[in-house]
């Protein structure tokens, strides 16, 4: 698996955001990916060493419109801890 | 805070602020908080965004916009309050510098109050003038009194029109020789002289006679509303069908007892006179008392910005259009029928405007002088009187002021009558 094909997109919210002070990035990512892939993948794109990695696999909630009833799609976060004074500066911009 | 003075034209100063960075940056942060109470940005709750985020959302434009509307007017009172200027007419802004990590630099443009050298104004001469009441403006009053009593009486079957008559008609118009749409009534009421019809329409009706048919030549006015009928000539064939003549009532001791509580005639024409003479009176004080504010706004010194001026033709012009509005008419509108254009308008404004800021700054001074204060008294009567005119609570009255923040022009309008009696009741005699 290719390291671009695995981060989809940075996840960015309030909690996110404060889990950046710790060193923490979030990403959306693949949901075949796992821990290692993910570390490699973020440590080559960044070019940062990365420390640990959490993962979690998000259910899409169920929604209705009427009596159409929906599902949102499912995916994959990873809480990407990075080694102590790296940073990703693709969040700050 | 630096601010540079330097004297332009006009009579203008322009102002050149200079905000240290450190200063601006507070207040961009400020901006930043404030926008981001309004703005949503998905993953985040109202206002927790970080500042990065809310600038890529709106753009950083808006945030320096919006810091600088609400910094701007903060600092530039600060500067003119260390400047010791007293505004004229609201200043011109420019931002010179406005960006992040740079001092914020703008540019006021801004009209001081000028400096007025007061002339005479207290004990001037002035002749009261007041008019005579005539014996011919009592009849004449007394006619119209007669006039708004009088009945329309049938006229027998062969009379003529005559001017003031009201009859009905049945008339038939027709353009070259073809009948017109609209152009066609039946048992018309109209009222010879009252200029209703097209001019010369009336007059020519006089002397008809009831069941005769008659023609009326005429040529519709160039600027009539009927574009297709403008400036042409028409023939209308007209019958007249009854006519009413006009009855005054004799001037007796009856009449005289219907239109008031009085007894004879000669007692009306007393009463008539009497009030006449009171009217003269009054219109004579109020003249005089305009005349002696005309008088001493022209022994002031002064040279007058002309920003003041054009900024007063403005507020009159706004006045204006809000009159038309409530009016049920567009500005726009009235300019068209007037045949005036805006600038036109403005040209005929001047002079009263430049009248106008005048005796403004001369009532200022001259309170300044006197050393004239408006005290609360004098604005809760001022109050009860606006309540009585519109029929309200003074307490209600005062509240919607308040409310409107009109308490300060309220303010300025009772220091300028209260300066303007105290001209007046100086007056030599």
């Amino acid at each position: 698996m290719e390291a671009r094909d695995i981060l989809i997109r940075p996840l960015i919210t309030e909690t996110s955001t404060a889990l950046m002070e710790e060193g923490k990035y979030v990403f959306v990512v693949d949901k075949k990916a796992n821990k290692t892939q993910i570390a490699k993948a973020v440590a080559d794109i960044f070019n940062v060493k990365v420390e640990a990695v959490n993962t979690i696999n998000v259910m899409g909630k169920v929604k209705r419109l009427g009596r159409n009833v929906g599902r949102r799609s499912d995916y994959k976060k990873a809480i990407v801890k990075l080694a102590q004074g790296e940073s990703i500066q693709f969040f700050e911009a | 805070m630096k601010v540079t003075k330097e004297n332009a034209d006009n009579q203008q100063v322009v102002l050149t602020i200079e905000v240290p960075a450190e200063d601006w940056e507070k207040a961009i942060n400020q901006a930043v908080k404030r926008i981001a109470n309004q703005v949503n940005i998905p993953g985040f709750r109202r206002g927790k965004a970080p500042r990065r985020l809310i600038e890529q959302h709106v753009g950083k434009e808006t945030v320096l916009d919006e810091a600088y509307e609400q910094y701007g007017p903060k600092v530039f009172n600060e500067a003119l309050k260390e400047e010791n200027i007293e505004l004229a007419v609201y200043p011109q802004f420019e931002r010179v510098t406005c960006e992040e990590g740079k001092d914020l630099v703008f540019k006021a443009t801004v009209t001081p109050k000028p400096e007025v050298k007061l002339g005479e104004y207290k004990g001037l001469k002035i002749e009261k003038k007041v008019e005579e009441v005539t014996d011919e403006q009592v009849e004449k009053h007394i006619e119209q009194l007669r006039d708004r009593k009088a009945t329309m009486v049938d006229a027998p079957a062969d009379a003529k029109v005559a001017d003031k008559d009201l009859i009905t008609l049945d008339f038939k118009g027709f353009v070259d020789g073809e009948a017109f749409e609209g152009g066609e009534g039946k048992d018309y009421p109209l009222q010879i002289g009252s200029g209703s019809f097209i001019p010369g329409f009336e007059d020519q009706l006089i002397g008809a006679e009831i069941g005769k048919e008659v023609e009326v030549k005429v040529r519709f006015p160039e600027e009539y509303h009927e574009k297709k009928l403008a400036d042409k000539d028409a023939v209308f064939k007209c019958t007249v069908n009854k006519i009413k003549h006009k009855e005054l009532p004799a001037l007796d001791d009856d009449f005289v007892k219907s239109v008031s509580a009085l007894k004879t005639v000669d007692e009306l024409k007393k009463d008539v006179r009497e009030k006449m003479e009171k009217a003269a009176e009054t219109k004579a004080t109020n003249e005089r008392s305009a005349a002696a504010i005309e008088q001493a706004s022209q022994n002031i010194t002064v040279t007058i910005p002309p920003a003041m001026v054009d900024d007063r033709v403005e507020q009159m012009i706004r006045e204006m259009a809000m009159r038309l509005e409530q009016q049920g008419m567009q500005f726009e509108q009235y300019l068209k029928y007037s045949g005036s254009d805006i600038n036109k308008l403005r040209e005929e404004y001047r002079e009263t405007a430049e009248k106008n800021v005048r005796t403004d700054l001369m009532l200022e001074a001259v309170a300044k002088a006197e050393g004239l204060k408006v005290e609360a008294a004098d604005i809760d009567a001022e109050i009860a009187m606006m309540a009585q005119m519109y029929g309200a609570q003074p307490a209600q009255v005062k509240k919607i002021v308040q409310q409107q923040g009109r308490l300060g022009d309220l303010a300025v309008t009772v220091m300028r009558r209260k300066t303007a009696k105290l001209i007046v009741d100086s007056l030599a005699d």
